[in-house]
């Protein structure tokens, strides 16, 4: 096979981490899905200067570690590349970490589930009375996890009602790359769930946060986004 | 409603509870019945009741949630629970018991469904007065003030009247009468029933007292009495 039939757009748009070209005026040419989330936490501008603090003093890439946050997506290195001076591309690195969790009480209400199912039916249940543009970006192939399905819900019904009146929000649904959650003595991957958009409503979140502990969810909130771990337990 | 329809039946396989709520008669029961057709139905008026078929069954609706207090001694886990709820609001604490919370409008707020459901209780009218030919009626003719109840008895009520012949109608007075010959004065008392109705649908298709009088056959003036008197 000839590799001019290598589609590098694709390969480029679903990584992992988020990726973005601008053009020297410092407007975005193209970016990822993650990007797309992550630009749901950042302006265009500052990570633009990102880019500028960070290049190569040439042309080629130049890869530097250093620890960013934005909302709740955390970062342990960037890259930056250009080979003219018409674009220049920054790549960020999720930062992979392992928590620990003392203990976590099984429940006979827990069951066997596909996490993307509960989302699906949780989307179409919001939309029944919102107009907010909805992009979703999901693994369909993350395995069932153990959840109580009623609690998990509920919580999802009442995360998205925290963007009711959104004009847009970006979901992301994927397993963290070389994260884990230590239980006890077992580790466990970790789902990441995550809701961006230009803003939100607050009134929700102590109910949203306790849900998330009822779940034994880590759970972080934003000003407008929310984001949940949630430990892939299937046996 | 066919929003709602598609995200309940999304759930029909999920342990999850539903609160299903909306003004009485605006087709609750129809939707989760057609939807849930082997779920176990018991009424919220015995928490017993529920309790117990929450113990025993996977998929259980409850009827007349509304008449639930003492909410917090229901745990609904590893079911699948629908809950009807009669009333446009609800106790907040219900937003914490489930998981979805859907909304019945009014068949007001749902002309479509008007539409719908005036077509498939003409079908049933007909079907029942044994009536052959189209009928079709006006919007004033339909009453939505209690929703699908109103809508049904309003439709049968205007398609029995519009079968109804000489010999019903005789029929029907003679019941009538029978039941309330009360009093001295029956004969006065009764004969506005008749003629106002006769000289109301007179006037209705002739628009002129005089024309309707020469057409009944009385004299303009008894014509003219017989109007004060009854309008």
């Amino acid at each position: 096979m000839s590799t001019s039939n290598i589609d590098y757009k694709f390969l480029i748009e679903i990584d992992n981490n988020p990726i973005i070209v601008f053009n020297n005026d410092g407007k975005i040419l193209c970016l990822n899905n993650n990007a797309e989330i992550l630009m749901g936490c950042v302006s265009t501008k500052e990570m633009f200067h990102l880019a500028i603090s960070n290049a190569p003093k040439d042309y080629g890439t130049k890869t530097t570690q250093l620890e960013l946050a934005y909302g709740h997506l955390k970062f342990y290195a960037i890259n930056v590349s250009y080979n003219n001076d018409e674009w220049i591309a920054i790549r960020l690195y999720y930062r992979p970490r392992d928590k620990q969790l003392a203990k976590r009480v099984n429940s006979n209400s827990e069951i066997l589930t596909d996490i993307n199912r509960l989302l699906d039916v949780a989307i179409v249940q919001f939309k029944i009375d919102s107009t907010t543009d909805i992009k979703v970006f999901t693994d369909q192939d993350i395995p069932k996890t153990l959840l109580n399905q009623n609690s998990f819900l509920k919580l999802l019904r009442k995360t998205l009602s925290s963007f009711k009146t959104a004009s847009y929000l970006d979901i992301s649904l994927k397993l963290g790359i070389g994260e884990h959650i230590v239980i006890g003595d077992k580790r466990y991957p970790l789902i990441n769930l995550t809701f961006n958009s230009n803003g939100r409503y607050c009134d929700e979140d102590k109910s949203i946060k306790e849900l998330s502990n009822e779940l034994f969810l880590v759970s972080e909130l934003a000003e407008s986004s929310i984001g949940f771990e949630i430990p892939l337990i299937d046996n | 409603m066919h929003k709602i329809y598609q995200t309940l039946q999304a759930t029909k396989d999920l342990l999850v509870s539903s609160l299903v709520y909306g003004e009485e008669f605006t087709g609750k029961r129809t939707l989760v019945k057609k939807l849930f057709p082997n779920s176990v139905w018991v009424d919220a008026s015995n928490i017993g009741d529920i309790q117990e078929a929450i113990k025993n069954n996977s998929h259980i609706v409850i009827t007349n949630f509304e008449k639930i207090n003492n909410i917090e001694m229901l745990k609904f886990e590893n079911i699948n629970v629908i809950a009807i709820f009669n009333g446009k609001t609800y106790d907040k604490r219900l937003e914490n018991k489930f998981a979805f919370i859907y909304y019945i409008p009014t068949l007001l707020e749902r002309e479509e469904d008007i539409e719908l459901f005036t077509k498939q209780y003409i079908n049933e009218a007909k079907e029942i007065y044994g009536i052959k030919e189209d009928i079709k009626l006006e919007k004033k003719e339909l009453d939505i003030s209690q929703n699908l109840k109103s809508l049904r008895r309003s439709i049968y009520k205007t398609i029995l009247f519009k079968a109804v012949d000489r010999d019903d109608l005789y029929d029907i007075m003679y019941n009538y009468f029978s039941k309330n010959y009360k009093g001295i004065n029956v004969y006065k008392e009764h004969l506005e029933i008749f003629e106002k109705a006769l000289i109301t649908a007179g006037l209705d298709i002739y628009k002129s007292q005089l024309k309707l009088s020469e057409v009944l056959g009385i004299n303009r003036n008894t014509l003219r009495k017989k109007v004060n008197e009854y309008f």
